[in-house]
């Protein structure tokens, strides 16, 4: 799978490019898969490892998981800057993954409220870290004309990962009832391999000697580049626009469209149809351009929308129409975003670039999180979806004019 | 990089290391794994054996004298099911039903027992039993069991379970209180608490979209009930009535009540001012007075009343085992709490009638 230690990008190839992708991407994608079989193994046991083993209240959980969203985001910003200014994004990935690794083993002796949030909190950092570090080295081990495609099979490979994950978790516990301990070792051990893929089959990325170290001028000139800034823009008022996943979720149990106990299957459902069209709409990108096919994957939630505004009662219907949407719209923009940022950053700064548009959508996202609950406890939520959906179909032609030209680049 | 030949031994030994590591890895998971599945079936035969060596009452026997209904923890293939303890010798033998709940209520003349059902996608279950403990009546449940309770002649029950969505995407929490309607033996839904009319002492609508109810503690044989209302990160204690299908907040920081058999005080829990953690007090319901309980620990339990003394379920041992002992105490009188039930948890006590 991952034979190819020496990748050699292929640079220069316009349009449709070779038909595979690197080493390095299959590499990048098999670590990804096996730390979010680590993650997702621990995140389907947490709420009843915390409730019913530890005694700690649900809603106290609910806050130790939110406490630390803007730590990550500060995190984040500032493992890019660094990894391009020592020009290590192999180096910050590590880190990013070995703290997550570490993170799990930490699980197994931590005990209490704060012990747990404190595991969680770090968790949380090492995902900051390497996030934007590991793109970067998708898009230096990618061929520009090949970057859809290379992100579509790394966020294929990825949601694997997170389908598995589960799975694993549901299995062992049968095996081993009760032995939360046991569980999250093994999380750690598929964290350790991931790091392992990692350390041995990605190769930092080599720099011609004597070439002028980057300077942080440069990073933060990156907030005056104008393409980099029309996308984190962009990004953001398409974050905020969107509802998220937890809401449009509870939406469908308020139709009575699905039960409780099935709230589980409709994130199988999204990462399912997620993962069957990544490489698709990965490729199509590639050939048509990222900005049509990341307005498109946004215009796709417009029939979710609809749907769950007008006909409250098509029961299985609705949800067939929501999960695909989401699947859709993940499918469509979130390699494909990291593809524009990647393609559109200077490449001494690539790996900031890509942090800054993805912080973007993030921060974008928790307001519209905010916004909806408040519009909802506010108004309800019918006029909360319809108000979120008008807006959403206002904003996709004015991003499509405030993204014009960028083609130029990307072709 | 470049694939030059000086590259090569250095990639060939990292691979080795590489192959090194998963070999050790899984080699030592697997081998480690197997070995707990071992300890637990060694676990689980030794408990067998030990179960088989206890003497065990007849539940006819235990039922015609005052008794507390638990779930029994001792360990053994009974783990989990509903035991009954007779209250004159609550640390001796036991009678155990065939009946396994995570939450299990009982009164005279009905039963309600919380059960997840294992599987890929757990389910969960309430199931409605009579004084016989034959079910009359089952319902499903949209989440993890939290509360049951029963009425005093079995008129009415209550269950209340967590709604979690998946953690992958937002942490989504709430709870789910359902009461039903007992009474002509069968189990009839009177909806979950939060469509019921709820309003704040001053007679407004409580609208907050984030409004959660559990913990229902009925007053008699209900309709009139005690439960909590949480919003807005605040807990009020709140007196409902399940014929009316209507909540009024009571009193502020109150949660998970149970209220006295004669009516006349709530054991509940209030926010400690100053580690913010959740303590029993006592709270008189004419005057309003409070009078904090000698318990220390954080009881994730709401109490059940035994004259005028409570009981309740403290988890023991290791945090996960899901090793649990009854606890009396006196809400009123002070005094430390001690052990009653060893190896059980969730009490109701059961009085029989002349």
């Amino acid at each position: 799978m991952y034979a190819s230690v020496r990748d050699v990008p292929a640079t220069g190839t316009p349009g449709t490019g070779s038909r595979r992708v690197g080493g390095t991407v299959l590499a990048l994608g098999t670590v990804s898969l096996l730390t979010d079989v680590s993650s997702e193994m621990v995140a389907a046991v947490l709420p009843v490892y915390l409730t019913l083993t530890l005694g700690l209240s649900p809603l106290a959980f609910g806050v130790v998981d939110g406490l630390y969203q803007g730590t990550s985001v500060l995190v984040r910003l500032g493992a890019a800057a660094a990894a391009d200014r020592w020009r290590r994004p192999k180096a910050t990935a590590v880190l990013g993954y070995g703290l997550s690794a570490l993170c799990k083993l930490g699980l197994v002796v931590a005990s209490g409220a704060a012990a747990i949030g404190a595991v969680l909190a770090a968790d949380r950092t090492g995902k900051g870290l390497r996030t934007a570090p590991r793109d970067a080295l998708i898009a230096a081990a990618s061929p520009p004309g090949g970057l859809g495609r290379a992100f579509g099979v790394h966020r294929a490979m990825d949601t694997t990962g997170a389908l598995l994950g589960p799975l694993v978790a549901v299995a062992l516990l049968l095996w081993l009832p009760g032995d939360y301990d046991s569980l999250f070792l093994v999380s750690a051990v598929f964290a350790v391999l991931g790091l392992a893929v990692l350390v041995t089959f990605v190769p930092e990325r080599t720099r011609v000697a004597g070439a002028p170290p980057v300077r942080w001028r440069q990073v933060t000139a990156l907030l005056a580049d104008r393409p980099v800034r029309r996308v984190a823009a962009a990004g953001a008022v398409l974050g905020l626009l969107t509802v998220t996943d937890g809401f449009a979720y509870l939406l469908l149990r308020e139709r009575g469209a699905v039960e409780a106990a099935l709230f589980p299957l409709l994130f199988v459902g999204t990462a399912g149809v997620y993962l069957l069209l990544a490489v698709p709409l990965g490729r199509l990108a590639d050939r048509v351009g990222r900005v049509p096919v990341l307005l498109a994957g946004h215009a796709a939630l417009l029939p979710a929308y609809g749907g769950l505004l007008l006909l409250p009662d098509a029961g299985p219907w609705l949800v067939a129409l929501v999960v695909g949407a989401l699947g859709v719209y993940y499918a469509a923009t979130d390699g494909v975003l990291a593809a524009l940022a990647a393609e559109l950053s200077p490449e001494d700064v690539r790996t900031s670039g890509i942090a800054l548009v993805q912080t973007a959508v993030a921060a974008g996202r928790s307001a519209s999180a905010v916004l909806f609950g408040l519009l909802w406890t506010a108004s309800g939520q019918w006029p909360a979806l319809a108000a979120f959906a008008v807006a959403l179909a206002v904003a996709l032609p004015a991003v499509r004019w405030s993204l014009r030209g960028l083609q130029r680049v990307a072709a | 990089m470049t694939g030059d030949r000086g590259r090569a031994a250095p990639a060939r030994r990292r691979l080795l290391v590489f192959l090194a590591v998963v070999a050790l890895c899984v080699g030592g998971t697997v081998t480690y794994l197997l070995v707990q599945r071992q300890g637990d079936v060694e676990a689980a035969a030794a408990a067998a054996a030990d179960e088989a060596g206890r003497e065990r009452l007849a539940v006819a026997d235990v039922q015609a004298v005052p008794h507390v209904v638990v779930r029994s923890t001792e360990p053994g293939p009974s783990s989990g099911s509903v035991a009954l303890v007779p209250l004159d010798d609550p640390a001796g033998p036991r009678a155990v039903l065939d009946l396994a709940c995570d939450r299990v209520a009982a009164a005279r003349g009905a039963a309600v027992c919380l059960q997840t059902l294992p599987g890929i996608v757990p389910a969960y279950r309430a199931v409605f039993l009579d004084g016989e403990y034959r079910e009359t009546g089952s319902a499903d449940l949209p989440g993890l069991p939290s509360r049951a309770r029963v009425s005093a002649e079995g008129s009415y029950a209550a269950t209340t379970v967590f709604v979690t969505g998946h953690a992958y995407t937002d942490a989504q929490f709430s709870t789910e209180t359902v009461v039903t309607d007992l009474r002509d033996g069968d189990p009839t839904p009177l909806g979950n608490l939060e469509s019921w009319t709820a309003t704040w002492a001053d007679g407004t609508r409580v609208d907050a979209e984030d409004r959660n109810f559990w913990g229902v503690s009925f007053v008699g044989d209900g309709p009139g009930f005690y439960a909590t209302l949480g919003t807005g990160g605040a807990r009020h204690l709140v007196r409902g009535d399940a014929d009316e299908r209507t909540l009024t907040v009571v009193a502020e920081d109150g949660a998970c009540p149970s209220v006295s058999p004669d009516g006349s005080t709530v054991v509940m829990k209030e926010t400690d001012p100053v580690s913010r953690a959740a303590v029993l007090t006592a709270y008189d319901v004419s005057t309003g007075e409070r009078t904090r309980m000698a318990e220390g620990r954080a009881v994730d339990d709401q109490v059940a009343w035994w004259g005028d003394r409570v009981l309740y379920g403290v988890g023991s041992g290791l945090a996960d085992s899901g090793a649990a002992d009854v606890w009396v105490a006196d809400p009123l009188g002070g005094g430390q709490p001690a052990i009653l039930v060893p190896d059980a948890s969730s009490p109701s006590v059961v009085l029989p009638g002349n």
